[in-house]
């Protein structure tokens, strides 16, 4: 695992995929940073939740090559010819590419310790905001990987990850539109906005946590098949 | 080393491979070949791992590639036929990665010191392998397969793409890793073939329809024994002396094909060797002897031979030998002279 971790995190080091989505996600949190610190307002968690629809674009550039890469330069023979479990591969990949969105969304940390410098700050509302932020993350990137694992190409990966990150994190607020009550109830519950800014107030809510957890559980698993998928075509 | 039976793979309803069967000893050296799309490539990626088999089992060692695949694979070094490179790393940074996919125990250093020195890379070791060419490329996807000393080396077209000097080095780079492993090549190169695997395994339209050394093969289907000649002298003479050795059948003149020689071709009486009496006899007469070859097929002629005939339906479930062949030929002549007729 550790070899495809080291691997992916080189991969985007290499490329200017990693900086452009340091650049991207700096860009914007360093915005709100901007803002709340302008108006005098120590609110890291405010940054945090304003600067997670970015992620939507985010994540999409970070997972977009992280397995199609792979079928097109036919390097899945050697992985998947090696002495190693799928479940190693999937794994190694997804916390390198988890381990990238971090290093992006370290600057909130920093952000806070500015903020804390000033005033005495509650840190485990922040650690809080931080935590849900990482599983958000974790079920965004998971989603995407299993996209990436359909397709041979980056920029198809790439297209159907934004589309899909859209959905899921706005699907409440188009599904609303339509008027619909079920429709909209469902939407609600898949809702990964919601669910996220829910516990940037401070409390965590153990049905969200499950729900992140469980979704990314499933798309990890779902990546793992499609990739084992080629044995039994 | 390897055993396979009964091996099957089915694409909806392409059957890409066909109840093969074949077993390999420690040590040798076994050449697949085949046309393209024959089904060479989809054994070797059963063998690997890589494709699950519909039917049939394929063991490593004793090990089950679908029921023990990390042990198996523990013991493979794969080349697919496209080299899995990362394209992005230097060699070095490539190497020490499969190392670590692949958990070598080795120590990492002299290990991969001592495949850079055997594959002849140690001067590009640092250079991103995008900026490679074919041929170094293919050394490095030899390289990798060789990453923790596996037992068993298999090679998928190595040489495709190469120019002869490169394709000799890296014929005799296979010819001295085949000393110390077990190695199975692919090609469609016979001449590759010939030069280096010990056994022959020919593969057409999935079905495994030769499987002996490449010696075996052309005696086995060369009937021909007949020789051709070239001598210089006056061609009417020739023939008549050609043709009151004993134990020639017949002699046939095939005319001039290098200035003042002309071409001869004999056949003998059954089991008869001629060529000493010929010898004699020309040479009697002070007639040289420019050359005297035996007609007998060469291994491409064979290959064609094989390939052209038609396969047997999937259905017989005994392995489809050279015997068979035979027959089939044999009757696909007969079938041949009563349409001419």
């Amino acid at each position: 695992m550790s070899a495809i971790f080291k691997r992916e995190m080189r991969a985007y080091f290499t490329s200017p995929i990693g900086y452009i989505q340091m650049a991207i996600s700096f860009l914007f949190s360093g915005f709100y940073f901007y803002v709340y610190y302008g108006y005098g307002y120590p609110g890291s968690e405010y940054i945090t939740l304003n600067a997670a629809p970015i992620l939507m674009l985010i994540v999409p550039i970070n997972t977009m090559r992280l397995m199609s890469e792979d079928k097109r330069q036919k390097i899945d023979q050697a992985l998947l010819t090696a002495p190693v479990n799928i479940g190693e591969i999937i794994m190694g990949k997804f916390f390198a590419a988890l381990t990238m969105l971090f290093i992006c969304n370290s600057m909130l940390i920093v952000y806070h310790i500015i903020f804390s410098c000033y005033v005495t700050l509650n840190w485990l509302i922040f650690l809080n905001c931080f935590v849900s932020l990482m599983l958000l993350c974790a079920a965004l990137v998971a989603m995407g990987m299993f996209i990436s694992s359909l397709t041979e190409s980056t920029a198809i990966s790439f297209i159907l990850s934004l589309f899909a990150c859209l959905l899921v994190m706005f699907f409440s607020q188009l599904v609303g539109m339509i008027g619909v009550d079920w429709l909209t109830k469902t939407a609600e519950f898949f809702d990964f906005y919601e669910r996220f800014s829910a516990t940037a107030t401070g409390v965590l809510n153990l049905a969200d946590v499950v729900f992140f957890v469980s979704f990314t559980a499933i798309f990890l698993f779902l990546s793992m098949r499609s990739l084992e998928k080629k044995r039994w075509a | 080393m390897i055993e396979v039976s009964g091996l099957y793979k089915r694409y909806g309803n392409h059957v890409a491979v066909k109840n093969a069967s074949f077993s390999i000893k420690k040590g040798e050296i076994i050449g697949f070949l085949g046309p393209n799309g024959a089904g060479k490539s989809t054994i070797m990626n059963i063998l690997t791992g890589y494709l699950s088999a519909t039917q049939g089992t394929a063991t490593i060692d004793g090990f089950d590639i679908m029921d023990n695949p990390l042990e198996a694979k523990r013991r493979i070094g794969y080349l697919p036929e496209i080299p899995p490179l990362y394209t992005d790393m230097t060699v070095r940074e490539y190497l020490e990665f499969m190392y670590g996919l692949k958990k070598v125990k080795l120590p990492k250093k002299p290990h991969i010191d001592e495949i850079c020195k055997i594959v002849k890379i140690e001067d590009v070791q640092h250079r991103l392998i995008k900026n490679l060419s074919k041929g170094y490329r293919q050394r490095v996807g030899i390289a990798q397969a060789l990453v923790g000393n596996p037992d068993v080396l298999i090679l998928d077209e190595p040489t495709v793409g190469l120019d002869p000097k490169q394709i000799i080095e890296i014929r005799n780079l296979i010819a001295r890793l085949g000393k110390t492993h077990t190695v199975i090549l692919s090609s469609h190169i016979l001449s590759e073939i010939q030069a280096v695997c010990e056994r022959v395994i020919i593969i057409n339209r999935g079905v495994i329809i030769a499987d002996a050394t490449p010696e075996d093969l052309s005696a086995k289907l060369s009937e021909d024994k007949s020789l051709v000649l070239r001598v210089s002298g006056p061609e009417s003479e020739i023939l008549k002396t050609l043709q009151t050795i004993n134990g020639v059948a017949e002699v046939e003149s095939l005319g001039q094909r290098e200035s003042g020689t002309v071409d001869f071709h004999i056949t003998p009486k059954d089991t008869a060797d001629v060529r000493r009496e010929i010898f004699e006899r020309l040479s009697n007469r002070n007639w040289p002897i420019y050359m005297l070859t035996s007609n007998a097929l060469t291994l491409e002629q064979i290959f064609l031979r094989l390939t052209e005939m038609p396969v047997e339906e999937p259905e017989t479930d005994e392995l489809v030998g050279l015997d068979n062949q035979e027959d089939t030929e044999d009757s696909e002549k007969t079938d041949k002279k009563e349409s001419e007729e």
